[in-house]
C-alpha cells in the first residue's frame, strides 16, 4: 500500500467531540457497510493478483497474496530488474526472502508487526487489535469529509483512519510500519473498493512513504480458493535458518 | 541587467530557495530559519546590478547551510561540460582521469593499445582541454574526481560499430594514432524502472586460486549479481581472503550495498549506515548468509565508486570488516539532482542525508582508504594494477599472521 500525492485539507467543522460519532459505531458500521460478520466469516482462504508501480521511477512488477484464517499470509512481488521479493507468515514465524537481501527471519516487533498484519478479515478483530480508538475531528481526504480516528494497536505507534462521512469506508490510513529497515511513517489511500462475494474491499492501494509512492492494484480477488496445503510454510534458504547452529566448540 | 534578465536572475534566486524550503531532508535546512535567510537576502538579489552579484547572493545563501552537494554552476560552465554518451560502444579499453592525464587502465586482448598509454586526443579533441573545463567547474565540489570520470567515459563512447580515433602517448613517449571500431558493451543488458537501459559487466575470478575477486560496473540486477556472488563466496570459502572492486561504479539500487555485504558478515542486524529523509529513517541493515566468506575482505575504491558504492565500503570500513584501497571515493552517496534555473544556471541539491554506521555523512567526504594507493602511469605500464597489488598484499600479510598464530 502507499500513500498518494493526496492534499489534505482541514475542513471548516465547528463539531465538538460530543457530536462526533463514537469510533465504535464507525468502525461496526465499517463491518456493516462491507457486506457483514456473515459474509466476512464465510471466507476462510483469499487469492490476490494484480500489479504493483513506483510511478515516479518507473518500476513496475506483479504482486500475488494468499490468505487463510486466522493469521497466514503469503506476498510474491516480482519486480521488473529487482526479480521475486517474497514475505510470508504463518501465524507463528514470519520471513522474507528475495535477491537482494537472501533470507531472513523475522523477529520481535517486526515479527509482530507482521504477524497483526496478516491477521485474516481484519476488520472483524479490531476489539483483539486495539486498545483505544478516538474519533478526534473531521478531515478532508481528496475533497471528501472524513471522521478522523485515532487507532492505538495493543503494541506500536497509533494509526489514523479516514471514515468517509457518507459511506463509512475507509478512506486513507496513516500508520507506522515496522520494517528490517526500521520504522516507516506512511499514509495508505484505499480507493476503487469492489464487490467480493458478499464482501466490498478496496482494490487499489496507494502508499506513500519514504519519499517513494507505490500502488497496488489487485485485479483477481478469489475468496475461498484452494490453496495448496505446503503455500504458508517457509521456503527452503528461509528453513535452514531455523536450524540452530552447532555451539561453539562443539 | 534589462528587466527580462534580472527577472530571470531573481525567479532563479526563488527556485533555489523553494527547492531548499521543499525538498531538504531537514525542516530547517542546515538548523537554520530558511524563511529569514529568504527575508534577508532576497532584497540583495533584487539590489544586485550584475549576473554575478546575484549568483554571489545565491552562493551565499548556500553557504550558509555549510552541507555539500548544493552549488550553483555557472552557466558558461554548464555549456562547457557538454559530453554526452553518445552510444554504448566501447573502444576496448578502459581509461581513467588519473593525476591529470587520461591513462588507459586495461585493456581488452586483441586491442592495439596497452596499459599506461596517455590519451592525447579523442575524435580530434584535445583530452587536456576537457580536462581543463572540468576543473574548471568542479574546483570546489566534491566530485571532482566522478565528473572528471564521467567526461572521459563519455568522450569515449559512441555507437557499436563506430569508429573512434584517438592519439595516445606510447610507454615510450611516442604518438600513436590508433582508429579503434566501437565495440558491443561488455555484460549484458540490465534495467530498472526509468534508468536508461545499460549493460551489467561482472568479472569474478580467483587471484592464484587462493584469493576471490569479484568486480562489476553497477549495483543492478540483483538475481545475478546475487548468483555470481553465491558462486564466488561459497567456492572460495578456504580463500586467504576476498577482494571486492567497485572502482568506477557509480552505485544503482541502494539496498544492494547491505545485499552485498550480507555474503561477509558473521551475524545479522548489523547496518552500514542510515539514510534520512524528511519523514522517515532508513537503516541499511544487513543479513548474515548461511554461507559466508568470514576471512579478511579488501574492498578497492576510486573516485568514481559513488552512491551504494560508497555505502557498501563505508559501512563495512566503520562495522571494521573490510580494509578500504584505492583513492578516496566521489562523496555522492546521496540522491542528487542537477537542474537548470531560469537563468541557464545549474543547480546541484541533495534531497536526503546518509549517515554511515561510524556517525560521518558520506556526502560531500565520501569514504577514505585506510591504504591510499594511485594507479600511476610507471605502474600500469609495468603491467600492474598497483590498488589489487596493495590488496593482495594485506591480504597475504594477514594470511601469514594467522598461519603463524
Amino acid at each position: 500500500m502507499k500513500l498518494c500525492a493526496i492534499v489534505l485539507l482541514a475542513a471548516a467543522t465547528h463539531l465538538t467531540a460530543a457530536e462526533l460519532p463514537k469510533a465504535e459505531t464507525l468502525l461496526d458500521h465499517y463491518v456493516e457497510v462491507t457486506g457483514g460478520r456473515a459474509a466476512y466469516e464465510k471466507r476462510t482462504t483469499e487469492y490476490m493478483s494484480g500489479s504493483i508501480e513506483l510511478p515516479a521511477s518507473g518500476v513496475k512488477g506483479k504482486v500475488e497474496m494468499w490468505g487463510a484464517t486466522p493469521d497466514s499470509r503469503v506476498e510474491m512481488m516480482d519486480i521488473e530488474g529487482v526479480g521475486r521479493i517474497e514475505t510470508g507468515t504463518d501465524g507463528k514465524i514470519g520471513w522474507e526472502n528475495s535477491a537482494i537481501m537472501g533470507p531472513r527471519l523475522q523477529e520481535g516487533a517486526e515479527l509482530r508487526f507482521h504477524l497483526r498484519d496478516a491477521t485474516f478479515n481484519e476488520p472483524l478483530h479490531w476489539r483483539e487489535m486495539y486498545k483505544k480508538e478516538e474519533t478526534v475531528g473531521v478531515e478532508n481526504v481528496d475533497g471528501v469529509p472524513c471522521y478522523k480516528v485515532i487507532m492505538t494497536p495493543m503494541e506500536g505507534k497509533p494509526e489514523t483512519w479516514y471514515f468517509d462521512q457518507k459511506t463509512d469506508l475507509v478512506l486513507k490510513m496513516l500508520r507506522t510500519s515496522v520494517t528490517s529497515m526500521g520504522e516507516v511513517n506512511g499514509e495508505y489511500l484505499m480507493k476503487d473498493y469492489k464487490d467480493s462475494d458478499g464482501v466490498l474491499m478496496p482494490t487499489m492501494m496507494i502508499q506513500k512513504a519514504a519519499g517513494q509512492e507505490i500502488r497496488v492494484k489487485f485485479t483477481t480477488i478469489t475468496p475461498n480458493a484452494k490453496i495448496p496445503p505446503d503455500r504458508f510454510v517457509p521456503p527452503a534458504e528461509v528453513k535452514q535458518l531455523m536450524t540452530p547452529a552447532p555451539k561453539k566448540g562443539s | 541587467m534589462t528587466p527580462d534578465e534580472r527577472q530571470r536572475q531573481l525567479d532563479s534566486f526563488d527556485h533555489v530557495w523553494q527547492t531548499i524550503h521543499d525538498k531538504h531532508w531537514e525542516t530547517k535546512p542546515g538548523g537554520l530559519d530558511w524563511d529569514r535567510v529568504r527575508a534577508e537576502l532576497r532584497p540583495k538579489a533584487e539590489k544586485a546590478t550584475s549576473t554575478a552579484e546575484v549568483r554571489d547572493t545565491i552562493r551565499e545563501m548556500l553557504k550558509r547551510l555549510k552541507q555539500s552537494h548544493f552549488h550553483l554552476i555557472s552557466a558558461e560552465a554548464m555549456g562547457g561540460l557538454n559530453d554526452p554518451y553518445l552510444g554504448d560502444g566501447q573502444p576496448g579499453f578502459e581509461a581513467e582521469v588519473i593525476g591529470s592525464d587520461a591513462l588507459v587502465t586495461r585493456v581488452d586482448q586483441g586491442v592495439a593499445v596497452k596499459p599506461g598509454w596517455k590519451i592525447v586526443s579523442i575524435g580530434g579533441v584535445g583530452i587536456d582541454q576537457r580536462i581543463s573545463a572540468v576543473h574548471a567547474a568542479y574546483a570546489q565540489s566534491s566530485e571532482l574526481s566522478l565528473r572528471l570520470h564521467q567526461m572521459l567515459q563519455a568522450r569515449l563512447s559512441g555507437e557499436p560499430g563506430g569508429t573512434l580515433v584517438i592519439e595516445f602517448l606510447d610507454g615510450a613517449d611516442h604518438p600513436a594514432t590508433v582508429k579503434l571500431h566501437l565495440r558491443e558493451p561488455k555484460g549484458k543488458p540490465a534495467s530498472f524502472g526509468n534508468l536508461p537501459p545499460t549493460s551489467l559487466m561482472i568479472e569474478s575470478k580467483q587471484i592464484d586460486g587462493e584469493i576471490g575477486y569479484v568486480r562489476f560496473n553497477l549495483f543492478l540486477d540483483p538475481v545475478r549479481l546475487t548468483r555470481t556472488f553465491s558462486d564466488a563466496v561459497t567456492g572460495c570459502l578456504k580463500c586467504e581472503g576476498f577482494i571486492v572492486d567497485v572502482r568506477g561504479n557509480p552505485g544503482g539500487i541502494g539496498i544492494m550495498a547491505a545485499g552485498i555485504a550480507s555474503w561477509f558478515v558473521d551475524e545479522s542486524g548489523q547496518r552500514l549506515g542510515s539514510m534520512y529523509t524528511r519523514d522517515s529513517t532508513l537503516n541499511f541493515v544487513v543479513n548474515h548468509r548461511p554461507q559466508a566468506f568470514l576471512g579478511p575482505l579488501a574492498i578497492l575504491v576510486d573516485g568514481a565508486s559513488a552512491s551504494t558504492s560508497e555505502i557498501f565500503a563505508g559501512g563495512l570500513q566503520d562495522l571494521h570488516r573490510a580494509r578500504i584501497f584505492g583513492t578516496r571515493t566521489a562523496a555522492a552517496a546521496l540522491p542528487s539532482v542537477v537542474e537548470r534555473l531560469p537563468n541557464g544556471d545549474g543547480f546541484q541539491y541533495a534531497v536526503a542525508n546518509y549517515i554511515s554506521e561510524g556517525g560521518r555523512p558520506l556526502e560531500g567526504n565520501g569514504v577514505q582508504p585506510d591504504e591510499e594507493v594511485q594507479m600511476t602511469r610507471a605502474t600500469l605500464l609495468a603491467g600492474h594494477d598497483a590498488v589489487v597489488d596493495a590488496a593482495v598484499r594485506w591480504i597475504r600479510t594477514k594470511s601469514k599472521g594467522s598461519a603463524k598464530q
